[in-house]
């Protein structure tokens, strides 16, 4: 079920590549927000439950392998919304799209280390904590985003994303879903 | 009955401090936000605070789908331990996460009331109706995951109920322009204004109404999936038909003048809050018309009250004064504030209509130019690129005169 939901995310994504709506705080200063933040959190969502041991067994890409299995599940559990992404974007978007995706699954693959729920809610929080108070209005003047909240702004540079995926997927790796009677926890 | 990929309950687990630590945190640094800028103005602190209201949210909606989702804690084992007082179980699932994030949220707002009244501000009982529609955001973000969390696991509530948050507080309602969810922003200080009473009060009732539809789902009891999708569209219809038929605007004139007054050759008025920058103001305001005087300007033709901004069209001849928290509340306001108040015309109707009225603009930039350069905010050469004259001279003077005659006439 989180297969055939991280897909419908992925499809989701890459059709709201260009679409925006309003800010979430009223101050015609600030940019409106664009959905594919959103998108991205809710597939982020998706794709850390799915290469996290978070679910039943049947759904599982990564069970009780060694660490190079749950890498290449992990990363093949990963290769096909982007894939999608890349077919259905908008051209140009694509690239966009995916950096604020890899950023937000980075974020959620470290915060899924630490523990199951702080996986699902890690971007989000993130992501509400920037549009909420990551800009600075000046009085009179444009508004600044705060660095730490780089990527919900325009222009992120795409390295510090990839960082982030690759610290997470090196966590998928290093920690071992254990096993506690009845199901799988992180 | 199992629930497959229903965690341990963030309520009763490990997770509760660090959790709380984060968010209080979250809370302290969005309230905090520009402190050193901000001491008596009600509003513009209050609204600092509830920049911190979105991730309240989300943060009380995934623990609640998350603790009403669990094995050990959620709505099914409490319906099964509590059989013949069904309408207990949702104050047993969410009872300690929404009452820590009710005392958490009040205790703030609290520490924001204590700053403001230090500071000669003042705290309107209107504002427990702001506080009240806050307080119903967090109650409904709670009963949310509790509806969620009691149709579907942990794992998948947290995500449903997060993706459905997410469209609430950023996706515009059907048939207004606006989110269901508005949150003011901090643009600029509300002095003066007032929340819209009705649309407050509107916001609050159809919050209560999608809470109960959505507790309603866990006294009922329900691994019913169709029940959990029903409950959420039936309580998205009381909040879209408020967004829909509420005024945008979140809040209106008060229609009350400054009153926190000084008085000697002028009158200066601000609102509560501002009394820091009285003073200053006067002063500066004072030793300008001295200035002006002496240049030869007619300061009969200046305004001899000036009144805080207020959005609104004061009588002909009293002069506005933009304070905003941007500029500090103490201290010296600036020379900006000076020539804009002496130069800007707002008791012409002109001012505020849809179309800049040129003619009249063209005049206060030369009474703004000529006051920008006394006050020293402005280089005299930058006056004479633009006008010609120099400032110093009697032409200028006799300018200034002039475009002042034609502001006071509105002509």
């Amino acid at each position: 079920m989180v297969a055939v939901g991280a897909l419908v995310a992925a499809v989701v994504l890459a059709l709201t590549a260009e679409a925006r709506v309003p800010f979430l705080v009223s101050d015609p200063s600030l940019p409106a927000v664009r959905v594919t933040i959103l998108a991205a959190c809710v597939a982020s969502n998706l794709l850390v439950a799915w290469t996290r041991p978070m679910l039943p067994l049947e759904e599982l890409l990564t069970a009780r392998l060694g660490w190079t299995h749950r890498l290449v599940a992990a990363l093949t559990g990963m290769a096909v919304p982007v894939l999608v992404v890349v077919v259905l974007a908008p051209s140009g978007s694509a690239v966009e799209v995916l950096t604020r995706l890899s950023g937000f699954v980075g974020i959620g693959l470290v915060g899924a280390a630490i523990a199951p729920g702080l996986g699902v809610v890690a971007p989000w929080v993130y992501a509400i904590s920037g549009l909420a108070f990551g800009y600075r209005t000046t009085v009179g003047g444009a508004a600044e985003l705060s660095p730490w909240a780089w990527m919900i702004g325009e222009a992120t540079s795409w390295w510090p994303q990839v960082v982030l995926l690759v610290v997470g997927l090196a966590l998928v790796a290093w920690r071992e879903p254990r096993v506690r009677g009845g199901g799988l926890v992180a | 009955m199992t629930w497959p990929g229903g965690g341990r309950a963030w309520a009763t687990g490990r997770l509760w401090w660090p959790c709380g630590v984060l968010v209080a945190l979250i809370v302290g640094a969005a309230a905090t936000r520009d402190v050193s800028l901000w001491k008596g103005d009600w509003w513009w602190g209050y609204d600092h605070l509830a920049l911190a209201l979105p991730v309240l949210l989300v943060v009380v909606a995934a623990a609640a789908a998350w603790d009403a989702g669990s094995a050990d804690n959620g709505v099914a084992a409490w319906s099964a331990r509590l059989p013949d007082a069904r309408w207990k179980v949702p104050f047993s699932v969410i009872g300690k996460t929404l009452a820590a994030t009710l005392v958490l949220y009040v205790i703030a707002v609290a520490a924001v009331v204590a700053i403001t009244v230090l500071n000669q501000g003042e705290v309107r009982t209107n504002a427990l109706l702001v506080l009240g529609h806050h307080l119903g955001m967090i109650g409904f973000a709670a009963a949310l995951g509790l509806g969620i969390g009691a149709t579907l696991p942990s794992l998948y509530a947290v995500i449903a109920t997060l993706g459905v948050l997410a469209v609430l507080l950023l996706v515009p309602s059907v048939g207004a322009a606006e989110r269901v969810f508005e949150i003011a922003g901090v643009g600029g200080s509300v002095g003066g204004a007032m929340p819209i009473t009705h649309r407050e009060v509107g916001m609050v009732l159809a919050l209560v109404v999608a809470a109960f539809v959505l507790a309603l789902v866990a006294c009922v009891g329900g691994s019913r999936r169709v029940l959990g999708a029903v409950s959420v569209v039936l309580a998205a219809v009381p909040l879209q038909l408020a967004g829909s038929v509420m005024p945008t605007d979140l809040f209106t004139r008060s229609d009350e003048p400054p009153d926190r007054c000084v008085q000697s050759t002028i009158q200066v008025c601000v609102y509560p809050g501002y009394d820091g920058l009285l003073v200053p103001v006067h002063d500066n305001l004072a030793r300008f018309l001295a200035v002006a005087r002496k240049h030869g300007i007619e300061t009969t033709l200046l305004p001899q009250v000036y009144r805080q901004d207020n959005n609104v069209a004061w009588p002909r001849g009293v002069g506005t004064l933009v304070l905003r928290p941007g500029q500090g509340t103490t201290g010296d306001p600036g020379g900006w504030t000076t020539a804009m108040a002496v130069s800007t015309p707002l008791w012409c109707p002109a001012m505020f209509g849809d179309d800049a009225p040129m003619r009249l603009l063209k005049h206060r930039q030369l009474v703004l130019d000529w006051a920008r350069v006394v006050v020293g905010d402005q280089p005299a050469s930058g006056f004479e690129e633009r006008h010609g004259t120099d400032p110093e001279s009697g032409a200028a003077a006799a300018q200034v005169n002039t475009a002042l005659r034609t502001l006071q006439s509105c002509g």
